[in-house]
């Protein structure tokens, strides 16, 4: 992650950015349980609100790799495709995994 | 420096709000939710709020409903945050919001944030011009545009249904309640959201309604319509339906007016009780008849041998009355149990009425009761039989000259006595409504339900018999109408008569 660069794109202060960045972290893993269980009950519109607000949160973070993930995560949910989600759904968990040690959250 | 509180269940977007405003010298108060808000607002007048739009326990939008409503808020500077924004244009006047920012990355929401703080301080036709602002600057998603469909016709359904709705946290606060809800409890939506729902409920019936919330698990608690709890002078059922949420746990509860259905089931109780008690006076009033013709037949019998023997004796004379009486009480009753067999005709209200006040209106004017009557000439002919319908009302009017008399045993000014008629629609019928209205002692409002039952009398001894209304409620049911009383003890008696109209 180069939080250099990611903060000034955002005109903020790089710790600024790191502190929101964990703040983004710490409520992404909570809504990604959030994710597992609404998979597991198939609730399709839930899944959506969901990836909703993880795609929102990344989008303010300009951090575009996960907006996409959220995205297609909302979209496959949509098409029933709940296999696909629960895939996407474990890609954005490794990264938030990875990003997370950055942090040290 | 301004105080502004800021609302949003995203940890991270209040995190990034507060350094923004506090860099720019500002006072800021944050909440994650709108009940939240609302206890800050109790103690706490803000220049600006910013509030998400989408948020659990009351979200932005009711929060900027409540906000507009409260008029130490009214002049608060609302700007939503919204993520819908990209989607449509939101309708601030409904939301009573001053400026809308659409969410997007924070170098671009730092800027709108800062020129919506701009906006609050200028003028009202200067903050028209740029209302929502950085929507030109996102683009389409479709994830949240199936989102608000959605929210749209679960709003629709909610805002239809005839139940009241309402959502509770876990700690019983009102979150969000439907129209039918509001209708049933007749407070206003900004008093009612953050009140403790248990305390709508006066002492009596607090404890059944805090007992049906303890300990819910999964299961629905009922409180039936066999024992309703009462609310806002109705009688009302509820259904408590907590729902297993993995963060909020909120506590779903259906209301439903179900007073109409209790007085219904009231009036359906009293006439079967009415009806067991005719039975059982027919049999009663049968059984009597025989021996009293026999007492009066053997009275004629003494009196007759007294003459013989040129006994100047009154006795058997005096138990020939009495046993009168007895036949006529016996005949009373028999009228009440099954009515007069004969066959009904048209007539008008007015004759009957005129009928009746010629027999009484002596009375009435000799104790200086002051009489009105307005029935008018036009009224539809009602299919009666006239001298029973001539019985009830010389019988509602004796009870009413008593009355007055009770209440002003002298002249009086207000010593008076209406009478009216009127045609009304009752599920599709019309009917003709004669009113009786005095002003006299009043019924006590314990034996209102009553004073139509056989030997039930408010009347010293000698005074009567109690079976003048029974015999009336008999003679009205009969006719296919209806019979009604209201009355305010110590102030008025109104006695309603309703019979169907022909045509």
């Amino acid at each position: 992650m180069n939080f250099r660069k990611l903060s000034k794109n955002l005109g903020l202060e790089e710790e600024e950015y790191i502190e929101l960045f964990e703040l983004f972290v710490e409520t992404g893993m909570e809504d990604l349980n959030k994710l597992w269980f609404a998979i597991d009950i198939a609730s399709t519109e839930k899944v959506a609100s969901i990836a909703h607000s993880l795609k929102g949160a990344s989008l303010n973070m300009g951090l575009n790799e996960f907006q996409e993930i959220a995205e297609a995560i909302g979209k496959t949910a949509r098409d029933g495709q709940l296999e696909k989600t629960a895939k996407l759904a474990k890609i954005l968990k490794e990264k938030l995994d990875n990003v997370a040690g950055v942090v040290g959250c | 420096m301004k105080k502004i509180l800021v609302v949003d269940n995203h940890s991270m977007m209040l995190k990034f709000m507060s350094n923004l405003l506090e860099k720019e010298g500002h006072q800021v108060l944050t909440a994650s939710d709108g009940l939240s808000a609302l206890e800050i607002l109790k103690t706490n007048i803000p220049d600006v709020i910013f509030a998400d739009l989408i948020m659990p326990n009351i979200d932005g939008k009711k929060l900027c409903r409540i906000v507009r409503r409260i008029p130490k808020l009214k002049d608060v500077f609302v700007v939503i945050l919204s993520a819908i924004a990209a989607e449509e244009e939101p309708h601030l006047d409904d939301y009573g919001a001053d400026v809308c920012i659409a969410k997007g990355p924070f170098n671009k929401m730092a800027r709108h944030v800062l020129l919506a703080l701009e906006l609050s301080d200028a003028e009202p036709t200067q903050r028209l011009k740029r209302r929502i602002i950085g929507r030109q600057e996102l683009f389409k998603r479709e994830i949240t545009k199936e989102l608000l469909a959605s929210k749209r016709h679960f709003e629709a359904t909610l805002n239809n249904i005839a139940e009241g709705i309402l959502e509770l946290t876990p700690e019983l606060k009102i979150v969000d309640i439907n129209p039918a809800a509001l209708s049933i409890i007749g407070i206003p939506e900004e008093t009612l959201l953050s009140s403790d729902f248990t305390k709508l409920f006066n002492e009596k019936h607090q404890k059944r309604i805090i007992d049906s919330f303890e300990n819910p698990g999964n299961k629905q608690r009922i409180i039936s319509p066999e024992t309703p709890v009462e609310l806002n002078n109705k009688q009302i059922t509820l259904n408590v339906i907590p729902i297993k949420d993995d963060e909020h746990n909120p506590i779903l509860v259906i209301l439903k007016d179900v007073t109409q259905r209790k007085q219904m089931e009231a009036q359906l109780q009293h006439a079967q009780r009415m009806e067991a008690i005719g039975t059982l006076a027919a049999g009663v009033a049968h059984e009597i008849n025989n021996p009293i013709s026999g007492v009066m037949g053997y009275a004629e019998i003494l009196k007759d041998r007294y003459q013989e023997q040129g006994r100047n004796d009154d006795i058997p004379n005096k138990i020939i009355k009495e046993a009168e009486r007895i036949a006529e009480i016996v005949k009373n009753l028999l009228s009440f149990a099954r009515g007069w067999h004969e066959e009904s005709s048209p007539a008008h209200i007015k004759d009957i009425i005129s009928n009746t006040l010629s027999m009484i209106k002596g009375r009435i004017a000799k104790d200086g009761i002051k009489l009105s009557v307005d029935v008018p000439d036009n009224l539809p002919d009602i299919k009666a039989r006239s001298h029973e319908i001539q019985q009830v009302f010389l019988n509602i009017l004796s009870n009413a000259h008593y009355g007055l008399n009770q209440r002003f045993p002298k002249a009086n000014q207000d010593k008076s006595l209406e009478i009216e008629s009127e045609v009304i629609k009752l599920e599709d019928q019309n009917y003709v409504r004669t009113t009786f209205c005095d002003c006299g002692t009043g019924i006590p409002k314990n034996i209102l339900n009553k004073i139509c039952d056989p030997f039930f009398s408010t009347k010293p001894p000698g005074n009567g018999t109690g079976l003048g209304l029974s015999i009336s409620h008999g003679i009205i049911y009969n006719h296919g109408g209806k019979l009604l009383f209201e009355s305010v003890e110590g102030e008025y008696t109104k006695v309603m008569v309703d019979l169907p109209a022909i045509g």
